[in-house]
C-alpha cells in the first residue's frame, strides 16, 4: 500500500494542477479505484467549502452534504460511464529521454523540460501548427519547426500536432523526425496532415516508427517507397572477419535497385505497354544507385561516432509520379541518408596536420566576413581527396566519397540538361551546403581533384555564395543528406534495349 | 595454375554489389595482396557476373597500396592485375584507380 499511497499524494498534486484524476488513472483498475475516491473526496470537500457545510444551522449543514455527496456520485458515473484519454504511468512520471539531434537543435530542452505532473494542464490541447518540413529547400524554416516541437514536449500534457505541408517535398525531414520520436514524451495525441503526405509516411512505413495512426490513407497509388532502413547501433560489431561478409548497406542498395525496377514496371502498366519489352534500370543505372547508396551509408558508418567507423545511420527513398510545369508526368526521387554524432567539421578535427595547415590557409583568407569556421571546414571536407583519416590519406585512399556522391545523383537526374531540376541539400553540425543544377558538381581542377567550392566560380580564393554555404541557427548532430531529382528517363530501358554509358 | 583473387569471396552470392572502404581493407588482407603485389606472375581479380557495382571506395581500400606499390600508374597496375569482369564493372574499377590516383597534396588553387 505504501506505493498506493505515494500514488495518492501525487494525484493530489496533478488535480491541484488541472489535471483529471480520470486520465492520472494510469490504466490500472487498482489505482483507477484510487484515483476516482480521491476525486471524489475532492469534489465534496469543494463543495462543502462553498455550500455551507460549516453552518451551525443543521438544515444548511445537512443539505450542503447531501449536495457533495450527489455531485460525487454523478462524478464517479461521469468516471465509469465517459471514456476518456488516459496517461501512461510511466509517461507521467517519466523523465526526460535524452536526444542527441533534438538537445542540441534546442539546447534550452534539457532544463526546460518539465516532468508531466508538474505541467499545467489544459482542458484544450493545445495545437503545435509546423509550417513547412523541408529540410532541401529550407533548412532553417525546418530547423525552427522543429525547436517548436521540442517546446512543446517540453511544457505540454498533450498536444496537437498540425502539418502545412500538402505533399511531401523532402524526406529528410521526416527521417529526422522519426530518428528523435522515441526520445519525446509522448503528448503528441494526433493532429492534421494532408492525405498526400500521409500516403507518403505510410508507404515508407514511417507511420510505423512514428506510431502513428493515418486515417487518410486508402493506397499508395503514385507513391512507390523505399521503407526506413537502420543500421544496427553503433559500436555493436564485435566480429573481427565482419567486413569480409555481406554488409547491410548492400543488401540495401540491392533491394533500392529492385525496388526502382518495381516503380518501373508500375510506371510501364500506367502507359499501358502490353509489350514483352518493359522498363527496367539499365545495368547502368542499377550501378549509380547501388554506388550512391553504398558511398553515403559507408561515410555514415567511418565518420559518424568519433573513434571508430562503427557508425550507424538510416535512409529511406520514395519516388511520386507528380506533373511537371508542363503538365507531364514526371518521376520525383527524393532520397534521404541521415548519421547521428560528429558533424563533418567535427571529424575533421582528427586530419593529417598538413591538411588542417592548408585548411587554415583557405578559412583565414576570409577573416570575419561570411559563414563561420565550421562552414568553411565542411566546404573543405567537400574537396576531393580530403579525408578525415591519416592512414587513408597516407596511403593514398579515401576522400572522393561527397564528390561521388554528387557525380551519381548528378547522373540518376540528367545533369547534362539544362533544365534538369537536381538538388542535393548536406546539412550537419551548424552548417548547410545546398548544392543545385547547375552548380551542383564538383569541377576538375589543374591536379584532375574535384572541386566545389560552393561559389558560381568555383574559386577557392572567393567566399562561398550565401545561398549555398550558410550558417544555421543551431546544431544539427550529424549529417543528413537529402536529394531530390526527376529521374533520367534514359536510366530505364526496356529489357532488350540496354543503353550506352552515360558518360562515366 | 593462375593467380587468382574472386570476390565471390565477400557477396557470397547475397549481395550483388560491393562498397565500403573497410571492406575493401579487410578484403585487402584477406586476400593478401601485400604478397600478390611482389607475386613474380600476373594475378586475375575475378569479379562474379552478378555483381553489378563496386562503389569507389571499396576499390580505394582493396588497391590503393597495389597501385603504390606498382608504380602509381593504371598501365603498371593492369599489367599485374588483370581483371577478368564485365565491361560495367571495369569501367567502375577505372573510375576507382583515378580516384586512387588523385593528387593528394591538399593546397588551395
Amino acid at each position: 500500500m505504501g506505493r498506493s499511497k505515494d500514488y495518492i499524494s501525487k494525484l493530489r498534486g496533478l488535480a491541484s494542477k488541472g489535471f483529471d484524476p480520470r486520465q492520472a488513472a494510469l490504466g490500472n483498475p487498482d489505482l483507477q479505484e484510487l484515483a476516482l475516491r480521491e476525486a471524489m473526496a475532492k469534489r465534496r470537500a469543494d463543495i462543502r467549502k462553498v455550500a455551507g457545510a460549516r453552518s451551525k444551522e443543521r438544515r444548511i449543514k445537512i443539505a450542503a452534504q447531501r449536495l457533495a455527496r450527489d455531485r460525487a456520485r454523478k462524478l464517479k458515473k461521469k468516471f465509469l460511464t465517459k471514456r476518456s484519454w488516459a496517461i501512461p504511468a510511466r509517461m507521467l512520471f517519466g523523465r526526460r529521454i535524452s536526444s542527441p539531434i533534438l538537445d542540441r537543435l534546442d539546447p534550452q530542452r534539457a532544463t526546460r523540460w518539465k516532468p508531466i505532473v508538474s505541467r499545467r494542464f489544459k482542458r484544450e490541447p493545445p495545437r503545435v501548427q509546423l509550417g513547412s518540413l523541408n529540410f532541401l529547400d529550407d533548412p532553417v524554416g525546418t530547423m525552427s519547426e522543429f525547436a517548436k516541437i521540442s517546446r512543446a514536449e517540453c511544457d505540454e500534457v498533450r498536444s496537437f500536432l498540425d502539418f502545412a505541408d500538402a505533399h511531401c517535398v523532402d524526406v529528410g525531414a521526416y527521417l529526422v523526425l522519426a530518428e528523435i520520436w522515441p526520445q519525446l514524451a509522448k503528448i503528441f495525441q494526433g493532429g492534421r496532415m494532408s492525405r498526400p503526405v500521409q500516403k507518403v509516411l505510410s508507404a515508407i512505413r514511417l507511420d510505423q516508427e512514428l506510431d502513428i495512426g493515418l486515417q487518410g490513407v486508402r493506397d499508395h497509388e503514385d507513391v512507390w517507397a523505399f521503407p526506413t532502413r537502420h543500421r544496427r547501433p553503433r559500436g555493436t560489431t564485435t566480429s573481427a572477419s565482419a567486413n569480409l561478409q555481406p554488409q547491410e548497406r548492400e543488401k540495401v542498395a540491392d533491394d533500392l535497385c529492385d525496388l526502382i525496377d518495381e516503380w518501373l514496371h508500375v510506371a510501364d502498366d500506367e502507359r499501358g505497354n502490353e509489350d514483352l519489352d518493359r522498363w527496367e534500370l539499365s545495368p547502368e543505372g542499377r550501378s549509380l544507385i547501388a554506388r550512391m547508396s553504398g558511398e553515403l551509408l559507408d561515410n555514415a558508418e567511418r565518420h559518424s561516432f568519433p573513434g571508430s567507423t562503427d557508425g550507424d545511420w538510416s535512409m529511406t527513398a520514395f519516388m511520386a509520379a507528380r506533373p511537371s510545369a508542363e503538365g507531364k508526368r514526371e518521376l520525383r526521387c527524393y532520397m534521404a541518408f541521415l548519421s547521428v554524432g560528429q558533424s563533418m567539421a567535427e571529424s575533421m578535427s582528427g586530419a593529417p596536420t598538413e591538411l588542417l595547415n592548408a585548411a587554415e590557409r583557405y578559412l583565414g583568407q576570409f577573416g570575419g566576413d561570411g559563414p563561420s569556421r565550421e562552414t568553411l571546414m565542411t566546404i573543405v571536407a567537400l574537396q576531393d581527396a580530403v579525408t578525415s583519416d591519416p592512414d587513408a590519406t597516407r596511403s593514398g585512399r579515401g576522400g572522393t566519397g561527397l564528390q561521388d556522391v554528387l557525380e551519381l545523383v548528378a547522373d540518376l537526374g540528367a545533369t547534362d540538361r539544362p533544365d534538369a531540376d537536381v538538388r542535393v541539400t548536406i546539412v550537419s553540425g551548424k552548417s548547410c551546403i545546398r548544392l543545385r543544377h547547375p552548380h551542383l558538381l564538383g569541377q576538375r581542377d589543374a591536379r584532375g581533384r574535384r572541386v566545389q567550392w560552393c561559389n558560381p566560380w568555383n574559386d577557392p580564393r572567393r567566399p562561398p555564395h550565401v545561398k549555398t554555404a550558410f550558417d544555421l541557427p543551431a546544431h544539427f548532430a550529424g549529417t543528413l543528406v537529402s536529394a531530390g531529382f526527376t529521374l533520367d528517363s534514359r536510366l530505364f530501358a526496356d529489357e532488350a534495349t540496354e543503353i550506352d554509358d552515360l558518360g562515366n | 595454375m593462375t593467380l587468382a583473387i574472386d570476390l565471390e569471396v565477400l557477396t557470397q552470392g547475397r549481395v550483388h554489389n560491393l562498397s565500403g572502404h573497410e571492406r575493401g581493407l579487410a578484403a585487402r588482407e584477406h586476400f593478401r595482396l601485400d604478397e600478390l603485389d611482389k607475386a613474380g606472375e600476373a594475378v586475375e581479380i575475378r569479379v562474379p557476373e552478378h555483381i553489378y557495382g563496386v562503389s569507389p571506395s571499396f576499390i580505394q581500400g582493396l588497391l590503393s597500396e597495389s597501385v603504390q606499390s606498382l608504380g602509381s600508374t593504371r598501365e603498371a597496375f593492369f599489367s599485374h592485375y588483370h581483371l577478368i569482369a564485365s565491361d560495367l564493372v571495369r569501367r567502375q574499377f577505372d573510375r576507382g584507380l583515378s580516384a586512387i590516383l588523385t593528387d593528394r597534396n591538399f593546397a588551395i588553387n
